[in-house]
C-alpha cells in the first residue's frame, strides 16, 4: 500500500508542479537580483572603487601630516583609501551615518601634545558603523580599522625614531626610514581578517544565498499542504496504512518536487552564465570558471558538477524535512506561511547566511551553528573548501530524521 | 453478527465511553444518535481501529477485530465526515489506490461502483465535483475490500436531498447483499431509514424507536 500511496502523491505533484515551478522562478528571480546587487558591490570592486576614512581635528602638525600625505600619494594604500578631512566630529559622524564614510578616526589634542613631546603614550580613538550592515560594509570597516592602525603605529615609530635620529643629527637615514615604512604593501588583504569563516567571500556569498534559497523552495511548494485535512489521514489509517508510512511517502513526494524545483533553478543558472559570460564578468570582475573555481576552489567541471550534486541534495533533503515537519505541525495555511517565514528568516539570520556569524556575540554563533541552517551552512562550507573531516552531514542526516520522527508523531496525534 | 461489548474509553478525566454494548445483525443498519461530544465518532474510530479504547471487545462472527487489524481492514471500512479524497486527481486516479485496474474495470461496469455511478464522472478532478460525487466516491473508496461493516460518520451532512437520497439508495443496496452499517448521524431522514437506533448518553446506549416526533426525540437526548 505505501508504494500505491507513494505512487498517488507522486501522480499529485505532477498537477502542483507548473504554480510551484512558477512560484520558484519568481522567488529565484528576486534572490538573484539580490545576489546581483551584492556581488556587483564595491566589495568585488577593489580596483576601482577606494574606502572614504574621515579624519576629524588638526591634521597640521608637521609629522602627522607627513604620514596622511604618505598615505595619499606614496603609500599603496592610496588606490584604497582616500582620507577626508572633518572641522568637526558632529560633521564626520553625519557623513559616516549617511554612508558617505566608513568610519572616522579622531585626532585628539592629547595625541598631537604627544607627537610634538616625542612619546608614544597617547591613543587616538576609531569610530565605525556598528548593528546591521552588509559583508561589503563590514569589510570596509575593517579595512579603514587596518589603515587607521597603521597611521597610529607609523607616527609613533616616526616620533620615536626622529627623537633618536635628531641626537645622532642624521636626517637622511631618518627619511629613508620614513619611505620604507610608508611603502606598505597588502594593506587590505581582506580574506586574513576571518570574515568568511576560511572561504573566500564570494564563496560565503554563493553559500548563503544558496542555502536561503533551498528554504525558500519549501516555502513555495507549500501547496503540497493545501487541503491536506485530517479526513485523508483518519481514511488511509483506517485502510491499514500506519502513520509513518503516509509521512515517508508525503516527505519523498515533497522533496521530490523540491528536487524537480532546484534542478530548474541550477540549469536556468548554468544557461544564463553560459550566454551572458561577458555580462557576468562584469558584475563579478572574474569570467565564469574562476568565479567557479574561486567559489568551490579549482577543480575540473566533472568535479565541481559532483561537489554540486553530493552537496546540495544531502541539504536539500533536511532543508525538505524541516518545511515537512512546520507545515505538518502548523495548522491553517496563514498560519503555515507566517511561522514558515519567520522561522526560515530566524534561523537563516542567526546562522550568519545574511552577514558573517564571526560578528555575533559568541553564544549566538554556537547556537547559529547548531541549527539545522548552520549545520547546513558547515556542510556546504566543507565540500567547497575539500574538507570531509567533520561531522555535518551526519548531523545533518540526524536533523533529517528527527524532524521526520516529530512530523510522524504529529500525524499520530491527529489520528487520535 | 456484529458483537461491541462493554467499550470504555477516557480522554484524560472525561469518561466517553462507559460499557458500551450493541450487536448489528448482517444487513442491518443501526444509526447513533447523540449530542456533539457525546462519543459516536470515538466509538466509529474505534471500531475502525484508529484509536484503543481502555477495554471492550469488537467481534464479528466470533473474531476479535479489536486483536485482529488485517482482519479489521479487510471486514470493517471507515468513512469520516469530511472529505478524504486527493482533491487534484481524477475519480480514476483515487480509485486506482485500492483497485486493481482490471478489476475497477469490473466493478466500474456490473459491480457496486457502477450502482454508485462513477463512471459518469471518472475524469473529473476531485476539486471540481459535487458533494454528493465526493460521498460516492468516497464510499467507492471504501468498499474497495468488500467489507461486511461500513462504519459512516455523518454521511450526508451538507448533502442536498437529491443527493441524500441517491446516498441512502446506494445503503440499501449494501444491505440487500448482506453488509450492515452504522452511522453516527444528526439527520432525520436517516435515522428514518435506520433498522435499529440506539442513543448515546453519559456514555452508554439506550435503544430508540424514532416514531416521527421530533421533540420527543430531542427530549431523549
Amino acid at each position: 500500500m505505501f508504494s500505491k500511496y507513494l505512487l498517488l502523491q507522486l501522480k499529485r505533484i505532477t498537477k502542483l508542479l507548473p504554480g510551484i515551478l512558477a512560484l520558484n522562478l519568481a522567488v529565484a528571480a528576486l534572490m538573484a537580483a539580490i545576489a546581483y546587487g551584492l556581488i556587483s558591490n564595491s566589495a568585488y570592486q577593489l580596483d576601482s572603487q577606494r574606502y572614504r576614512l574621515g579624519l576629524v581635528g588638526s591634521t597640521d602638525q608637521e609629522l602627522l601630516k607627513l604620514g596622511i600625505q604618505g598615505i595619499q600619494s606614496m603609500d599603496q594604500s592610496k588606490y584604497m583609501i582616500e582620507l577626508v578631512d572633518y572641522r568637526d566630529e558632529d560633521r564626520a559622524k553625519s557623513a559616516m551615518r549617511h554612508g558617505k564614510i566608513s568610519a572616522y578616526v579622531v585626532i585628539t589634542p592629547e595625541f598631537l601634545d604627544s607627537i610634538d613631546s616625542m612619546k608614544n603614550d597617547s591613543k587616538i580613538t576609531y569610530y565605525a558603523t556598528s548593528g546591521q550592515k552588509g559583508i561589503s560594509n563590514v569589510m570596509m570597516d575593517e579595512v579603514a580599522s587596518a589603515v587607521s592602525h597603521l597611521v597610529v603605529y607609523s607616527e609613533k615609530g616616526i616620533c620615536s625614531l626622529r627623537e633618536y635620529m635628531g641626537q645622532v643629527s642624521v636626517n637622511a637615514i631618518f627619511m629613508t626610514y620614513i619611505n620604507s615604512i610608508l611603502a606598505r604593501t597588502n594593506v587590505a588583504t581582506i580574506e586574513s581578517l576571518g570574515l568568511s569563516d576560511g572561504l573566500s567571500t564570494p564563496a560565503y556569498y554563493i553559500i548563503g544565498i544558496s542555502l536561503f534559497f533551498m528554504l525558500l523552495i519549501s516555502f513555495c511548494s507549500i501547496s503540497f499542504f493545501i487541503g491536506h485535512d485530517r479526513a485523508r489521514t483518519l481514511f488511509f489509517r483506517a485502510k491499514g496504512l500506519a502513520a509513518w508510512l503516509q509521512v515517508l511517502a508525503e516527505y519523498l513526494a515533497f522533496f521530490a518536487i523540491n528536487l524537480i524545483s532546484l534542478g530548474l533553478i541550477i540549469v536556468l543558472v548554468i544557461l544564463v552564465i553560459a550566454f551572458n559570460s561577458q555580462g557576468f564578468s562584469h558584475i563579478t570582475g572574474m569570467n565564469p570558471g574562476e568565479f567557479i573555481g574561486l567559489t568551490l576552489g579549482q577543480s575540473s567541471v566533472i568535479t565541481i558538477m559532483f561537489k554540486l550534486a553530493f552537496g546540495l541534495l544531502p541539504v536539500l533533503a533536511m532543508m525538505s524535512a524541516l518545511g515537512f515537519f512546520v507545515f505538518e505541525a502548523i495548522q491553517g495555511l496563514i498560519n503555515k506561511i507566517l511561522v514558515a517565514f519567520m522561522l526560515f528568516i530566524g534561523m537563516s539570520y542567526v546562522s550568519g547566511y545574511f552577514y558573517p556569524k564571526a560578528f555575533f556575540p559568541a553564544r549566538v554563533q554556537t547556537i547559529g551553528e547548531c541549527l539545522p541552517t548552520g549545520v547546513a551552512f558547515s556542510y556546504l562550507k566543507n565540500v567547497a573548501l575539500g574538507d570531509n573531516s567533520d561531522l555535518s552531514l551526519l548531523w545533518m542526516m540526524a536533523y533529517l530524521l528527527g524532524f521526520l520522527l516529530l512530523a510522524t508523531c504529529i500525524r499520530r496525534s491527529k489520528i487520535r | 453478527m456484529i458483537e461491541i461489548k462493554n467499550i470504555y474509553k477516557k480522554y484524560g478525566k472525561n469518561q466517553v465511553l462507559s460499557g458500551v454494548d450493541l450487536e448489528v445483525e448482517p444487513g442491518q443498519m443501526v444509526g447513533i444518535i447523540g449530542e456533539n461530544g457525546s462519543g459516536k465518532s470515538t466509538l466509529l474510530t474505534i471500531l475502525a481501529g484508529l484509536q484503543k479504547c481502555d477495554s471492550g471487545f469488537f467481534n464479528m462472527d466470533g473474531k476479535d477485530l479489536l486483536k485482529n487489524a488485517k482482519l479489521r481492514n479487510q471486514l470493517v471500512s471507515y468513512v469520516p465526515q469530511e472529505n478524504p479524497l486527493i482533491e487534484e486527481l481524477t475519480a480514476w486516479d483515487n480509485l486506482r489506490m485500492w483497485y486493481p485496474k482490471d478489476r475497477l474495470k469490473k466493478e466500474l461496469t456490473d459491480g457496486f461502483l457502477a450502482m454508485l455511478e462513477i463512471d459518469q464522472f471518472l475524469k473529473v478532478p476531485v476539486s471540481k465535483m459535487s458533494g454528493g460525487m465526493k460521498k460516492r466516491l468516497t464510499i467507492g473508496c471504501a468498499i474497495n475490500s468488500k467489507p461486511k461493516l461500513l462504519l459512516l460518520d455523518e454521511p450526508t451532512a451538507a448533502l442536498d436531498l437529491v443527493c441524500k437520497e441517491n446516498i441512502y439508495t446506494y445503503f440499501n443496496q449494501f444491505r440487500r447483499q448482506g453488509g450492515s452499517l452504522i452511522l453516527a448521524t444528526h439527520e432525520v431522514s436517516e435515522i428514518e431509514i435506520c433498522n435499529k437506533c440506539c442513543i448515546l448518553k453519559d456514555g452508554k446506549f439506550s435503544d430508540y424507536r424514532y416514531d416521527g416526533d421530533v421533540p420527543h426525540l430531542i427530549g431523549r437526548l
